[in-house]
């Protein structure tokens, strides 16, 4: 087949590729060379044959191989150096390098590329790091404010009341077992000065009757002073009682209790008995005859600081016999926390300043108030 | 994760975290205010961070914090100034230590890390990427090299082990 211009292009697209005989590659060029105007379509599809490029491989050195070790042995040993070999890798690899001398060196190098773990640096500012959470907050509401003032104010006032009781109980307890010998003694004497005495102890009494503890302790001395049945015990009838019997001399019962106390009263020879008695109490009974004087019911309470100091006064006067149980209260306030441990400061003191009470005065403080 | 166990991960990983940071920047000050860093994300994130990941979740930030510091600071051209020469005075020494954290210093930062987290803190490919933000082929061949200019360091005549 010849070339000519309805079927060129097959022709060129050959020649290009130099697919065409040496005898067509001649018959082409004849033709280019007859028909000029041909020759810029052969130049076009010319151009669009890609040249050959040169690219150099720059990391030939990574594939060949190194002082006698291959490539892909390196990286399994490298893998067996991090710990990323499978098992049956490692165990390849240990066994080659007990075998190969160049692997064992290799092996030796690489171990020593590898990082100490024991190389140690301390953060030295972990102290700034640490959180410390404050707790919880809880807010106090106004009530519970409230709420917890009232508790301690109660148990304040509790707590004095207690303490007060039992200071006041005790010394209350001794008066009427202090006061009634005496009483009993002058009622023996003179019965219109007794009563005065009386009238104004009463009250006294009637204060203990609210104590179970002052009744109890009390009971035994009635019943030896005054041999009455046990039924006569009841305590507001009891204390009218004794005086009344005291006074007439007889065991029989009053039919009432105010009949002798207004007789008694109304007899206008006990008052001055009675004003005619007071100078001859003894400085000894002085503290007693006051507290006799003073037992007005509304008295009582507002002088028991009063008594308890006038009980203290007489302490040191133990041989007076009618101070026994007074005594004995005293011993059960010394055996008492407060009472002993007051009573050590108190003989401590004497001690150590070397002076004694006088028995006219109080010393608190170590400082001296006259008592009259 | 609660106060308690945070706090028993600062004894157990401030200092891992401070030796990771510091032998990167070789900046004490600049080391202490990544790890201040990493530690405060962490009690920031609290809730979300398990007791089991807190390391990683540290290294993480710590390396990311690091990084950016690097950049920021353009530390990169000083660190390899100050490579060369600590590099030169190295010469006259054999101990192995030194020539090591001498040629260590001669990686870039992304190759130093790996290294470190790998002969450090003992991570596997996998995990070294999640903390890196490479995958595990990349951190197998950036670690590889790095090994191989590491040998290439230590056997030089120079550096002679």
């Amino acid at each position: 087949m010849l070339i000519n211009r309805n079927n060129y292009e097959e022709f060129f697209l050959l020649y290009i590729d130099k697919e065409l005989s040496p005898a067509d590659t001649e018959a082409v060029e004849a033709f280019i060379a007859a028909n000029p105007d041909l020759a810029a379509e052969l130049n076009l599809l010319q151009q669009s044959i890609a040249l050959p490029e040169t690219k150099e491989f720059t990391h030939k050195e990574n594939l060949l191989a190194q002082n006698g070790i291959i490539p892909s042995l390196m990286e399994k040993l490298m893998l067996h150096l991090d710990g990323e070999a499978s098992a049956v890798d490692s165990l390849l690899v240990e066994q080659v390098v007990q075998k190969d001398k160049n692997a064992a060196a290799e092996w030796t190098i690489l171990q020593q590329t590898k990082l100490d773990k024991a190389d140690n640096i301390v953060f030295p500012y972990k102290q700034q790091l640490y959180k410390k959470s404050t707790g919880r907050v809880v807010a106090i509401r106004w009530w519970r404010m409230a709420a917890a003032a009232i508790v301690i104010g109660f148990g304040l006032f509790t707590g004095i009341n207690f303490l007060k009781n039992n200071n006041t109980g005790h010394s209350v307890a001794s008066v009427p077992a202090t006061v009634t010998p005496g009483l009993k003694n002058e009622t023996s004497i003179d019965p219109a000065n007794k009563t005065t005495l009386n009238t104004a102890i009463q009250p006294a009494n009637n204060t203990t009757q609210n104590t179970p503890l002052t009744a109890a302790a009390r009971q035994p001395q009635q019943t030896k002073a005054n041999p009455l049945p046990p039924s006569y015990t009841q305590p507001a009838q009891k204390n009218t009682d004794v005086l009344a019997t005291a006074q007439q001399k007889q065991n029989t019962l009053p039919t009432t209790n105010a009949s002798p106390l207004e007789k008694i009263n109304n007899n206008a020879s006990n008052n001055l008995d009675m004003a005619s008695v007071t100078p001859v109490v003894t400085n000894n009974d002085i503290a007693k005859i006051e507290v006799v004087k003073s037992n007005t019911p509304a008295a009582i309470q507002t002088n028991t600081l009063a008594i308890n100091t006038a009980f203290n006064t007489t302490d040191e006067d133990e041989d007076d016999g009618r101070y026994a149980v007074n005594d004995e209260s005293d011993n059960k306030r010394s055996r008492s926390k407060i009472g002993g441990f007051l009573k050590k400061i108190k003989r401590t003191i004497e001690r150590k300043t070397n002076t004694a009470n006088s028995d006219d005065e109080i010393k608190i403080a170590n400082l001296s108030f006259a008592v009259h | 994760m609660t106060e308690q166990e945070y706090n028993e991960c600062v004894t157990l990983y401030a200092d891992n975290v401070y030796r990771f940071v510091l032998k990167n920047l070789r900046h004490e000050e600049d080391a202490r205010d990544v790890v201040q860093t990493a530690f405060e994300k962490m009690w920031v994130n609290r809730q979300q961070v398990e007791n089991s990941r807190c390391k990683s979740f540290l290294f993480t930030v710590a390396y990311n914090q690091m990084i950016d510091h690097i950049r920021k600071n353009k530390r990169v051209v000083l660190k390899d100034e100050f490579g060369e020469t600590e590099k030169t005075i190295n010469r006259q020494q054999h101990d192995v230590k030194k020539a090591l954290q001498a040629a260590l210093n001669t990686l870039n930062e992304t190759q130093r890390s790996l290294v470190m987290l790998k002969d450090y803190e003992g991570y596997n490919y996998e995990e070294i990427g999640k903390i890196t933000g490479l995958n595990a082929s990349q951190v197998k061949v950036y670690l590889h090299r790095a090994r191989l200019q590491l040998r290439e360091y230590l056997v030089k005549p120079e550096n002679v082990i």
